[in-house]
Parts: structure tokens; C-alpha cells; sequence
């Protein structure tokens, strides 16, 4: 009886190889990784570490590069707050709130500021490079002038102020992300809408815009991520009532002491929300890449 | 009732003119074909008339009245784009009902049009699909029923066949005719293809250059080219062309001699004098090897058998000859030295490319 594993090879393929030189040549693009990857993840590691372990462990020598002896204290500390603090989960909510309105009005301004100039020369040759010389300039030299601005405003430490100096910062790296995208777009869609009867306007938001979703979604990671993070401006604007988790981070830094532990926990809370709205922008990105109504 | 007409259409894209002056009128009910080689004008002039282009100046009239400010969809007009243009993000459904929907039809009114144009052009077993999930015959069903879901008097196709591979072409071919004997509406389709051309139109418009060379029937513009751009333009093997001097011309005969040296009388009444440059035109199929009006030198370099037909490629002195070989009792006659072709088979053009002689007979059905 012949089963399937006495059927011969055609002559010429030869059986896989599996000795330990093979291994070794294919697995030499991962040991040249390794100490990269290492160099990269440890510290993440170390964070994961220094929040679930007690203030003992923390200081403690020589080091022990092994979770053992975890604890919760750390992680309860910030989320419930103290009487020098607020819990956490405010600022997670200030920012989050601030991040999304921002990420939202930026979107709003960049997206058609780029279609406007992308599809139709609005502006002529001028007004793209006009647009990111905005960034030209870091924000902290700016903080001055904004900040008396913002005074006679009575924009000081409120949700406003922050949500219109993000968004406004944000502007010229959507503009530009979204340029390119507008620019490679066929323009015969929107062309096809008109003839269809659709306004410039309608053709926009009904072709335009959902072919755009890929683009889009990069520009909203990117900015989002970028607000949520910013420290500066959200410190020296902001800060009192209205405290991002930026400004949160170092409150914890004492000056009775260093609450390492806690500044991990916290820190460890405030990645969570980054992460988790570049998973929800990933199906965007992928139902890019199935587009092909064009030939 | 919907014809067309352009009152001296020009465009310019900053300084280059792509339409130089377009007069054209366009009869309702007509299959116009713009055709010319690549860069002649031919989609600017559709486009134009789409009202996705604005003319630099002049008029475009639909159905008697100037549209020139109007948008497309005021214009009733449709079109199919060669990219298909369907919208990646809808399916086949959807992407029939958006122009429905753009006119506020409602969605009763919408549901039974879909159905009607998805039978119309047998796609009712995709509508559910994405455009990405389609052949590209399928894509072109597609496009064509997104632009009659709405009712519309004139039709624009913009190079609609250059996607498809060749034996999908020739069906969509017959398929845009049956729909155009359906539809009744005016039709402009551009292309460059002039088999689809001739298969196609009953008008067609020859562009070069952002201007109109040529107005006729198929048949017109192919038995009396107006001069010798059309004239090497349309045909497959293209018209040989002959190098001649005049050595005499007089009423009714005139004398050629040819780049080999032989002379030719050709007994025909031709507006030139004697020693002029001209250019004496022959088609293929006009040269036999059985003896006729005129005699012209050939030295044969290539035969091509091709089953009911072949052609044989040579020289005739100085210039390229292509002869068109008939199979006769399954063999093919070669010429011996000499090919020869009837008075009337020849077009004789000056050297500004200008007409000499007069047409024989004035082909059936013209339209210009």
C-alpha cells in the first residue's frame, strides 16, 4: 500500500532543509534585530515593571530584571487620587476630550482646506508652502504672544483655548498629509458625480471624502497622538482647572518625594487611549488598500 | 430633440491652444465619432461639452439652447469615462442609484429604475458587488447603466472599449449599437481606434491638432478623403503614398513621373501644373495584379498571408507600396515587377495635403 508520505519528491526538489545551518541562514535578519529590538522594548518593559511593583522594589540593588513581588498599590494610587490629586481618570478625560475636539475641528479645516487646494489651485502656488510655514516656527516661541493673547481673551486655562491652539498647530501637517492623498486621487470620480448631478459640495462628501478615508484616518492618528501628548502648550496655557494628563505626569514628582511607581502606573493609563484609537483608524487604513472602482 | 452644436469652440490651456476653432453641428439621434491620433483635441472637445471643461470662447448649443454656463447635469447629458469611474466605496447598486438620488428621485422610483437598468444590461447578479470585485467588462456595464439610469438625450463616451481585451471589445461594440438603437439619444464617443470608428458611427469627426480635418460618413471619409492626412489616417494597412512630379497637366489627363522613374498618365481632370509635387494615393486593396488604367513598379520584400487575404509589402522607387493579395481558387496571385489600379481607385492630394481631383461619385448617405 503506498500512503502519501511514500509518494518520492520529483528529482531536483530536495526535502526542506531543517538542519542548524539552515536555521542560521534564515534566521540572521532576527539576531541583527535583536539588540534593537531590545534596546526599544526594554524600557516599555521597565514601565510595565516599575508600576506594579512596590516603592521597596523599586530602588532596590542590586536590580531584578523579573516581575516577582507585584502589587496593584500603584495603579490604585492614581486611579482613585489622593488629597494632593485628582484620580486619574479626569485628565485622561480632559485630555481625551480636548485630543477628540481638536483632532475633530483640524479635520474639518485641513481636509477641505486640502481638497480646496488640491482639486480646484485655490490660492494659487503660494499658499501650500504659506500654510506650513506655520510650522516653521516650535510652538514654545510662540507661548508668550499666545499667552497674552489668550489673557485678553479670557481663553486662559479653559477647553476652548486648548482645543483652538491644537488645532490650529495641527492644520499644516493635515493639510500636507492630505495634499498628496487629494493629489493622487483620480479626479475622474468627482467628474463622473458632476455629470451625475452632484454639486461640488455633494461630490465631495459623497466620492471625495470616503475615497480620502485611508489618508484621513493617518492625519486624525497622527494629530490626535500629537495633542495628546503635548506638554508645553497645555502646561503654560492650561494647567489649573483645566490639566491635560501631561500636566498630570509631573505633579507626581514631589517635593517630598519621587513617585516613580506612580508616574508608571499613570504613564501606562495614558499610552492606553493613543493605542487603543490607532486600532479603531486601522480599518480605515485597510479598506484603503480594496479600493479599485478605476479600469 | 437634442442635437448639438459648436460655434467656434477654442481652448487654451495657458499657452498652448488645444482646440483651435471647432464648427460642428451634431444631428439628434446621430452616433458621432470624434477620432484623431492622441493630443488632436478630441476629448477636450467632449469634455467641453460635458461641461467639465470651459471653453476659452464660443458657444456649445444643446438641443437649441447655449449651455455654456450650465453644469453638466443641467446640460442633460451623461457620460461614460474611460476610467469607468465607479465609486470605490459603493457597491453596484449604489453606485446606480447615486445619480438618482442626485436628482431626488424617490426611493421607489429609484429601486425600479436599478432594476430596469441592471436588466437592460445584465448586471442584476451583481449588484451587491464592490467595483473592485468586477471584470472589467463588468466594470464597463456598470458605468454605461449609472449614466442611463437617469433619462438623458445625449450620451458622451470617452475611449470606453481601450480597457477591455480585444474580443470584449467587439461585443461592448455591437452591445453600444443595440443601445443606441434602444436609447434614440444623440451619442459622441471618442476614440482613436478607427475600426471602432467605422463600426460605430454614423458621423465621424477626424481631429488634428485642436482642429477639425474632416466631417462624413464612414464610408465618405474613407472613399474621398478630403485630403492626405484622412487620407493616411483611416485604413489598415494605411493608403500607399506615392512621391510624383507633374511633368504635364491638361483638361481631363494629366502626367506623373514617380520617384522610380517611370511615368503614369492618369486620365482625370487634376487642379495642377506642370512641375508641381504632389502625392498620388492608393489603397491596398485598389492595386491588383491584373492589368488596369495604371501601371506602377513593385518590388516585393514581405508577403503576410492572413487566411481570405494577404498583403504584399515592397517598393515602388523611392517610396513603400503595400498591395492587398485576394486568395483565387485557394492561391494567392504575387505581382510580377508590376501592381495596377483603376483612374477612379486614385486620390491625388497637392502639397499642402489639399484634394486635386474631384470624387468620382459622391458616396451614399453623406452627412456634412
Amino acid at each position: 500500500m503506498t500512503s502519501i508520505s511514500d509518494v518520492r519528491r520529483p528529482t531536483g526538489v530536495r526535502a526542506r532543509p531543517t538542519s542548524f545551518l539552515f536555521r542560521l541562514k534564515t534566521c540572521w535578519p532576527w539576531l541583527i534585530l535583536l539588540p534593537f529590538l531590545v534596546f526599544a522594548l526594554f524600557p516599555v518593559y521597565w514601565i510595565i515593571l516599575t508600576a506594579f511593583r512596590p516603592r521597596s522594589d523599586i530602588f532596590q540593588s542590586p536590580v531584578d530584571l523579573l516581575p516577582t513581588n507585584l502589587t496593584l498599590d500603584n495603579i490604585r494610587y492614581v486611579w482613585f487620587g489622593s488629597e494632593a490629586n485628582a484620580p486619574v481618570v479626569n485628565f485622561l478625560g480632559t485630555s481625551l476630550i480636548i485630543g477628540v475636539v481638536a483632532t475633530v475641528f483640524a479635520l474639518l479645516l485641513g481636509v477641505t482646506c486640502a481638497y480646496a487646494v488640491g482639486r480646484f489651485r485655490i490660492g494659487g502656488s503660494f499658499l501650500p508652502a504659506f500654510i506650513l510655514s506655520f510650522r516653521y516656527v516650535p510652538p514654545i516661541a510662540l507661548i508668550v504672544p499666545f499667552w497674552m493673547l489668550f489673557r485678553a481673551l479670557g481663553l486662559l486655562d479653559t477647553y476652548t483655548g486648548l482645543i483652538l491652539i491644537y488645532g490650529l498647530f495641527s492644520i499644516p501637517l493635515i493639510f500636507w498629509l492630505l495634499l498628496g492623498y487629494v493629489e493622487a486621487a483620480p479626479r475622474d470620480l468627482e467628474e463622473a458625480a458632476y455629470v451625475d448631478g452632484a454639486s461640488h459640495w455633494k461630490a465631495m462628501i459623497h466620492i471625495a471624502l470616503p475615497v480620502l478615508a485611508p489618508g484621513i484616518a493617518i492625519a486624525a492618528v497622527f494629530t490626535f497622538i500629537g495633542i495628546w501628548n503635548e506638554f508645553v502648550l497645555a502646561y503654560q496655557l492650561a494647567g489649573n482647572k483645566v490639566a491635560t494628563i501631561t500636566v498630570y505626569l509631573p505633579r507626581l514628582r514631589t517635593a517630598i518625594a519621587e513617585l516613580y511607581g506612580e508616574i508608571a502606573a499613570a504613564s501606562l493609563l495614558a499610552v492606553l487611549p493613543g493605542i487603543f484609537f490607532a486600532a479603531i483608524m486601522q480599518r480605515f487604513l485597510v479598506r484603503g488598500l480594496a479600493f479599485g472602482g478605476l479600469k | 430633440m437634442s442635437s448639438i452644436e459648436f460655434r467656434n469652440i477654442r481652448k487654451s490651456f495657458g499657452a498652448v491652444e488645444a482646440l483651435g476653432g471647432i464648427d460642428l453641428e451634431i444631428p439628434d439621434g446621430a452616433f458621432c465619432v470624434f477620432l484623431g491620433p492622441s493630443g488632436c483635441g478630441k476629448t477636450t472637445l467632449m469634455r467641453v461639452l460635458a461641461g467639465l471643461e470651459m471653453q476659452t470662447s464660443g458657444d456649445v448649443v444643446v438641443a437649441g439652447a447655449v449651455v455654456n454656463e450650465a453644469t453638466p447635469s443641467e446640460r442633460g447629458v451623461g457620460m461614460v469615462f474611460q476610467s469607468y469611474a465607479l465609486y470605490p466605496h459603493m457597491n453596484v447598486r449604489e453606485n446606480l442609484r447615486f445619480p438618482l438620488k442626485m436628482s431626488d428621485q424617490t426611493k421607489d422610483v429609484s429601486d425600479r429604475r436599478i432594476d430596469e437598468v441592471a436588466r437592460i444590461l445584465q448586471v442584476e447578479h451583481l449588484l451587491d458587488r464592490r467595483p473592485s470585485q468586477l471584470s472589467g467588462g463588468q466594470k464597463q456595464r456598470v458605468a454605461i447603466g449609472r449614466t442611463i439610469a437617469l433619462d438623458r438625450s445625449v450620451f458622451l463616451f470617452d475611449e470606453p472599449l481601450s480597457n477591455l481585451d480585444a474580443d470584449l471589445r467587439v461585443e461592448m461594440r455591437l452591445e453600444l449599437q443595440r443601445l443606441h438603437k434602444r436609447l434614440k439619444s444623440t451619442m459622441v464617443y471618442v476614440t482613436h481606434d478607427q475600426i471602432e470608428a467605422m463600426a460605430l458611427a454614423d458621423m465621424i469627426v477626424i481631429m488634428r491638432g485642436g482642429v477639425i480635418e474632416q466631417v462624413g460618413t464612414p464610408d465618405a471619409l474613407y472613399s474621398t478623403p478630403d485630403n492626405l492626412f484622412v487620407a493616411t489616417f483611416l485604413g489598415s494597412p494605411k493608403m500607399n503614398v506615392l512621391k510624383a512630379t507633374v511633368v504635364e497637366a491638361s483638361g481631363g489627363s494629366a502626367r506623373f513621373r514617380l520617384s522610380s522613374g517611370d511615368e503614369i498618365t492618369v486620365r482625370r481632370d487634376v487642379r495642377t501644373r506642370a512641375g508641381q509635387e504632389v502625392s498620388l494615393c492608393i489603397r491596398p486593396e485598389d492595386l491588383s495584379v491584373a492589368p488596369d488604367d495604371i501601371a506602377l513598379p513593385l518590388d516585393v520584400e514581405m508577403t503576410e498571408f492572413l487566411g481570405p487575404n494577404g498583403y504584399a509589402y515592397g517598393t515602388s522607387g523611392a517610396d513603400k507600396l503595400t498591395i492587398q493579395l485576394v486568395r483565387r481558387n485557394g492561391r494567392f496571385d504575387l505581382p510580377q515587377g508590376k501592381v495596377h489600379a483603376s483612374t477612379d481607385a486614385i486620390h491625388i492630394f497637392g502639397e499642402d495635403g489639399t484634394r486635386l481631383v474631384d470624387r468620382v461619385h459622391a458616396p451614399k448617405g453623406e452627412v456634412a
